[in-house]
C-alpha cells in the first residue's frame, strides 16, 4: 500500500517549498507539466485528483496511463478513465458513523475468530466522527431547552455513546467530537478542514491538498474552503478508512461563472436556492461543479460553503471553489493557525491551485449567473430545486390547495361548527377565510383556528444556513425588529434555534440578538442536526391533533437544505425552506398562504399594520453585525471541541480490543455479515422465479427507502422494539438504532409516504404478498418469503436512491442475504441455524 | 434491484454490500413490461464471470404464464466493483485481504 512509502513517482516531480519557517516536500503540477505539457488550464478540482494521482502512483492502482488520462481529458473535456482516488481523510456522523464501527468490531471479532490479530483492523487514513444527528427538539421555546434535550439525547443514546467511546480508545487514527458540539460539516468547515494536509513520510514532510470522503451528503460543503469532498456510502468510506481507494471515473467538470453581486435585502440563502434550480435544469448529477468568474472576488467563504452544501441538491458531485485571498481570510478568521495560513498560501500558488483574476479553466460545459438578477427565494413544497419567488407563495400554495384537495371554499357548514365550539375569536388568522379542512385550536387558553398553510414549525436549523454569519445576524436583526415592535409569533409554531457550532451563540450573544430571538421563542434548542433531518420532535397535542381531524395541509419553514414529503414530520405535508431572517418573519405571520412582500405579517402595539420591509435589515445593518464575529470565539469554542460535557466524560469504557456486545441492547447489536465466512467467496448463481416485494415509481429516495426518522407504536421497528421493553416515548429514530440490524431491516420501504404500485391508493410501508394476496409491512412480507424460500427483487423508476448518504438498504440487504432469501442465497454465507 | 437509473452513491451503497444494481435498458421500464407485481422474475448471466457493464438477461413470468424477456445491464461500473461484488462487499473483501496479509 501506498500510505507508509513514496509512490513511483516516474516524472519525477517531488520538490520542496518553504513556508512558515519550514521545509515541505510535494508532488510538483509545473513540474510534471514539463513532461506532460501545459495543463494549467485544467480546472482547479481536477488538479487536485492529478496531484493525488502523482503522490500514489505505485504502479498498480496508479500508473502513468491515470496521469495520462487526466491530461487527455484537457482535450476532451470528458473520459472514460477510472482513476482511483485516495482522499487525505474521512468524516463521519453518528447516524452513519455508528454501524461503520459496528462494522470494524465486527471484522476485529471476524479476524479474532479465523485466528488474526483483531488489533489489525483500524482506520488507516484519519476519521473524524462528529455527534449531531441525534439531538431532538423535544423542548422548544425556552430558556432551558438546550440543556433538557442535552439531558434527554444523553438518556436516549447511552449505549450508542458508550459504544462509540470503546472505539475512541481501541482503534487507532480515530476522533469523536462528542454530541452538543456542533454539525460535522460545519465543524469541519470552522474547525478539521485544513485546506492543505500535511504528513510525516520517512525523514520528509509531505505536503498535499486536503482531500476527504464523508459519511453524509452534504460533505460538499468543504468544497467552499477549496478542500475536495463529497459524500459516499457507509461502505465506501469504510473503504477509504480501510486503505482502499475510492474508484471512479475522471469526471466532466462544469463551470459556473459568477459575476455581479447581490442586490439589498437579498441573502446566501436566495442565492444558493437559484443556483439549485438553475444547475438542476442544467443536469449535473455524476459531474463536479466548479465556480468561477470575478463574482468570486467578494464572495466570503460561508457564501461558498452555503452553496458547495447543497450540491447534493443539484446533483453534482460536488460544488468546488478554488483556493484564493477569501480562502486565507476564512483561515484566519477562523483560529487556523498562522503557519498553516502560510502553507496554504505557498502551496496554492506553486502548484497553480490559486485562482488568479481573470484565469478561466476549460469546463465540460458552462452557464452563468449575474448575480444581481438573485430575488427573494423560497423552495417547496417537497423538492429543494422547486424555487419560489417570494412574492409568488401565495399563488404557488393557493395551486398546491387546487390541485391536492379541491379549491379553498367559501364560507361553509364548517363555520357553524366553529362557532359552536367557541372558535369565534380567533387570534391571528384570517377572519375572511374559510377553508372545509381548517380546524378550531386552542392554545395557551386561547381559542383561534389552524387553516391550510399554517406554520407548524419554524425551524433555524441545518449547516447550510448556520454557519454563515450573514444570515444568522440578519435572523438576530428581524427578531430584534419585530420585538421591538411588540410582534409574536403565532400560537400554533413550533419555534426552534440549532446551529451548527457553539461559535454561532457567542456571535449571536456578542450582536445581543440571542435575547430578541429568545422573545420569539427561538431559544437554542441544541447542535446538531435537528429538524433539517427530521428530528423535529413532537407538536404540542392539540396541533396533531388539528392537523389530523381536518387532515390539513400544512407547512414547515426551515432554513435546511431537504424538504422531502414526510422528511421534516410525518404530519407536515408542505416544507419550505428558506433563509433564517425569512424563517423567523414566516414564524411572525404563521401561515405560507401569504405574499410576504404586500401582505402584513401582524400588527404593532399601536394597532399598525407591520409588514417584512419594516423588519428587514439592510446590507449594510448585516455587515456590521457580521463585525462582531471575532476569531477568539472560534479558538476559545475550538479548544475543548474533543472534550464534551461531564456526562460524556463519565461514561465508563471498557478497555478491550474487542468489543463486548450486549444482547440486551437495542441500539448496538452484532451484525450477522460473517458468519460462517470462508476464505474464498461462493460462486455467484442465477436468480430463478423471484417475486416483486415492491414495485415504485421514480425519484425513490434514500428516505422512503430507509427512513432515518421516527416510526409509530404499531410498525414492525415498533412492535420489535416493545417486545424488547422498550416503551413508544424511548423509540428514538431509526437513524440512531442503525447500529442495531433488527430495527432497520424492519425499517426498510417503512416511510410513511412511499408508494407501492402493487396497492393501489396505499400510502406508507406496504406490500402485496403475492402468495395469498394479502397486504402487509414490507418487511413482514419479506419475512414470509424467507421461510418459504423464494428469492425477491425490488422494481424501481429513474433515480432510484436520490436522497441522502444513508447506506441501510444495502446493509438490510445483506442481512437477508443472510436470512437467505436475496438474489442469491448462499453466496458468502451459510445459513443460519 | 432494477432500476431505469440510480443515483451515484446509492449504487455504489448497493455494490459495497454485495447486492448487484441493475439497469432497464432505455425504453424499456416497469411500465412497458406492464408489471403489476404479481409477475415472477428470473435473471440469468450471473452464473460466469463478473464484470463490469456486463449484459443480463431477465425473463418476466406473468399470471397466465406467458413471458417477456429483456436485457438488463449490470451497474457494476468498474472492475474494482466487480471484486467487492464478487466477495459478497467491501467489508467481507477487506477482512479475507487482511487474514492473506497476516
Amino acid at each position: 500500500m501506498s500510505n507508509d512509502s513514496l509512490g513511483k513517482d516516474s516524472l519525477n516531480t517531488l520538490t520542496s517549498l518553504n513556508a512558515g519557517g519550514k521545509t515541505f516536500h510535494y508532488y510538483s503540477l509545473p513540474k510534471a507539466a514539463e513532461s506532460l505539457g501545459d495543463i494549467n488550464r485544467l480546472p482547479f478540482s481536477l488538479k487536485v485528483l492529478l496531484e493525488n494521482q502523482l503522490r500514489n502512483e505505485d504502479g498498480v492502482t496508479v500508473d502513468e496511463s491515470h496521469i495520462d488520462a487526466m491530461v487527455q481529458w484537457l482535450k476532451d473535456q470528458r473520459s472514460d478513465t477510472e482513476i482511483q482516488f485516495r482522499p487525505a481523510r474521512v468524516l463521519m456522523q453518528d447516524f452513519t458513523g455508528v454501524p461503520g464501527v459496528v462494522d470494524l468490531a465486527a471484522m476485529r471479532e471476524a479476524v479474532k475468530k479465523a485466528g488474526g490479530d483483531p488489533a489489525l483492523i483500524n482506520p488507516l487514513s484519519p476519521v473524524d466522527l462528529v455527534i449531531d444527528h441525534s439531538v431532538m427538539v423535544d423542548e422548544f421555546g425556552t430558556a432551558s431547552a438546550f440543556g433538557k434535550n442535552v439531558t434527554i439525547e444523553m438518556e436516549r443514546n447511552q449505549e450508542r455513546y458508550e459504544f462509540l467511546r470503546w472505539g475512541q480508545q481501541a482503534f487507532d487514527n480515530f476522533r469523536v467530537v462528542p454530541p452538543g458540539t456542533g454539525i460535522c460539516h460545519q465543524v469541519n468547515l470552522e474547525y478539521l478542514g485544513k485546506t492543505v494536509w500535511q504528513k510525516e513520510q520517512g525523514d520528509k514532510t509531505i505536503a498535499y491538498p486536503d482531500t476527504l470522503v464523508g459519511t453524509d451528503s452534504h460533505t460538499t460543503m468543504i468544497n467552499g474552503l477549496g478542500i475536495l469532498g463529497w459524500g459516499v456510502g457507509g461502505i465506501e468510506a469504510e473503504a477509504a478508512m480501510l486503505g482502499q481507494p475510492v474508484s471512479m471515473l475522471i469526471p466532466e467538470v462544469v463551470g459556473f461563472k459568477v459575476s455581479g453581486k447581490l442586490r439589498e435585502g437579498i441573502t446566501a440563502t436566495d442565492l444558493v436556492l437559484t443556483v439549485t434550480e438553475m444547475l438542476r435544469n442544467k443536469g449535473v448529477v455524476g459531474k463536479f461543479v466548479e465556480f468561477y468568474g470575478d463574482g468570486l472576488k467578494d464572495m466570503p467563504v460561508a457564501d461558498r460553503a452555503t452553496i458547495a452544501n447543497m450540491s447534493p441538491e443539484y446533483g453534482a458531485t460536488c460544488g468546488f471553489f478554488p483556493v484564493d485571498e477569501q480562502t486565507l481570510k476564512y483561515l484566519r478568521l477562523t483560529g487556523r493557525d498562522d503557519n498553516q495560513v502560510e502553507l496554504v498560501e505557498a502551496y496554492a500558488k506553486a502548484q497553480g491551485l490559486w485562482r488568479e483574476p481573470g484565469h478561466e479553466p476549460v469546463y465540460t460545459a458552462t452557464l452563468e449567473l449575474d448575480m444581481g438578477e438573485v430575488e427573494a427565494s423560497m423552495a417547496g413544497p417537497k423538492r429543494p430545486q422547486d424555487r419560489v419567488a417570494l412574492k409568488n407563495m401565495k399563488s404557488t400554495f393557493e395551486l398546491l390547495m387546487s390541485t391536492a384537495e379541491g379549491v379553498p371554499e367559501a364560507a361553509d357548514s364548517r363555520e357553524s361548527n366553529l362557532e359552536s365550539e367557541g372558535g369565534q375569536t380567533a387570534v391571528g388568522v384570517d377572519d375572511s377565510y374559510h377553508h372545509p379542512s381548517s380546524q378550531p385550536l386552542e392554545m395557551n387558553g386561547e381559542q383561534t383556528r389552524l387553516d391550510p398553510g399554517a406554520v407548524v414549525i419554524a425551524a433555524i436549523t441545518s449547516c447550510t444556513n448556520t454557519s454563515n454569519p450573514s444570515v444568522m445576524m440578519a435572523a438576530g436583526l428581524v427578531a430584534r425588529k419585530a420585538v421591538a415592535k411588540g410582534l409574536q409569533t403565532k400560537p400554533w409554531v413550533k419555534t426552534s434555534l440549532a446551529p451548527g457550532s457553539k461559535v454561532v451563540t457567542e456571535y449571536l450573544n456578542a450582536g445581543d440578538f440571542q435575547d430578541d430571538l429568545n422573545k420569539l421563542g427561538f431559544d437554542l434548542v441544541g447542535y446538531g442536526c435537528t429538524t433539517c433531518i427530521g428530528n423535529s420532535g413532537p407538536l404540542p397535542d392539540a396541533v396533531e391533533k388539528a392537523i389530523a381531524n381536518g387532515d390539513i395541509t400544512v407547512a414547515s419553514v426551515l432554513s435546511g437544505n431537504r424538504n422531502f414529503e414526510g422528511r421534516i414530520h410525518p404530519l407536515v405535508k408542505t416544507n419550505w425552506l428558506a433563509s433564517p431572517p425569512l424563517v423567523v418573519a414566516y414564524a411572525l405571520a404563521g401561515n405560507v398562504r401569504l405574499n410576504l412582500q404586500k401582505d402584513p405579517l401582524g400588527k404593532d402595539q399601536d394597532g399598525n399594520p407591520v409588514y417584512l420591509k419594516d423588519l428587514w435589515p439592510s446590507q449594510q445593518e448585516v455587515a456590521e453585525a457580521v463585525e462582531k464575529v471575532k476569531t477568539d470565539m472560534f479558538r476559545t469554542e475550538y479548544a475543548a471541541v474533543f472534550d464534551g460535557d461531564a456526562t460524556w466524560q463519565a461514561i465508563e469504557v471498557p478497555e478491550t480490543k474487542v468489543y463486548k456486545w450486549s444482547e440486551d441492547s437495542t441500539y448496538i447489536q452484532h451484525p450477522p455479515f460473517f458468519e460462517g465466512m470462508g476464505p474464498e467467496p461462493e460462486p455467484v448463481e442465477d436468480i430463478r422465479d423471484a417475486n416483486i416485494l415492491a414495485l415504485l415509481g421514480d425519484s425513490v429516495t434514500t428516505d422512503h427507502i430507509s427512513p432515518a426518522g421516527s416510526f409509530s407504536a404499531d410498525s414492525p421497528a415498533g412492535k420489535y422494539l416493545q417486545k424488547h421493553g422498550v416503551e413508544p416515548k424511548n423509540f428514538n429514530s431509526y437513524g440512531s438504532r442503525r447500529g442495531n440490524h433488527e430495527v432497520m431491516m424492519r425499517g426498510t420501504f417503512a416511510n410513511v409516504r412511499i408508494r407501492n404500485e402493487m396497492l393501489d391508493g396505499v400510502e406508507g410501508g406496504f406490500t402485496k404478498f403475492v402468495p395469498n394476496g394479502e397486504q402487509m409491512p414490507v418487511y413482514d412480507a419479506a419475512m414470509k418469503y424467507q421461510e418459504q424460500g423464494i428469492p425477491l427483487v425490488v422494481i424501481a423508476g429513474k433515480e432510484y436512491g436520490t436522497g441522502s448518504s444513508r447506506d441501510w438498504l444495502p446493509r438490510v440487504r445483506a442481512c437477508w442475504v443472510f436470512v437467505r432469501w436475496w438474489l442469491n442465497p448462499t453466496r458468502g454465507f451459510t445459513a443460519p441455524t | 434491484m432494477v432500476a431505469e437509473s440510480y443515483e451515484r452513491i446509492h449504487r455504489s451503497n448497493l455494490i459495497g454490500m454485495g447486492v448487484m444494481p441493475l439497469q432497464f435498458p432505455e425504453g424499456t421500464d416497469r411500465k412497458s413490461l406492464k408489471l403489476t407485481g404479481e409477475e415472477t422474475i428470473s435473471i440469468s448471466g450471473l452464473s460466469g464471470e463478473i464484470t463490469a457493464g456486463q449484459t443480463l438477461t431477465m425473463t418476466v413470468t406473468y399470471k397466465d404464464r406467458s413471458t417477456a424477456t429483456c436485457d438488463l445491464k449490470s451497474r457494476i461500473d468498474t472492475a474494482n466493483e466487480a471484486v467487492y461484488f464478487v466477495h459478497g462487499g467491501i467489508l467481507h473483501y477487506v477482512v479475507r485481504e487482511m487474514l492473506k496479509s497476516a
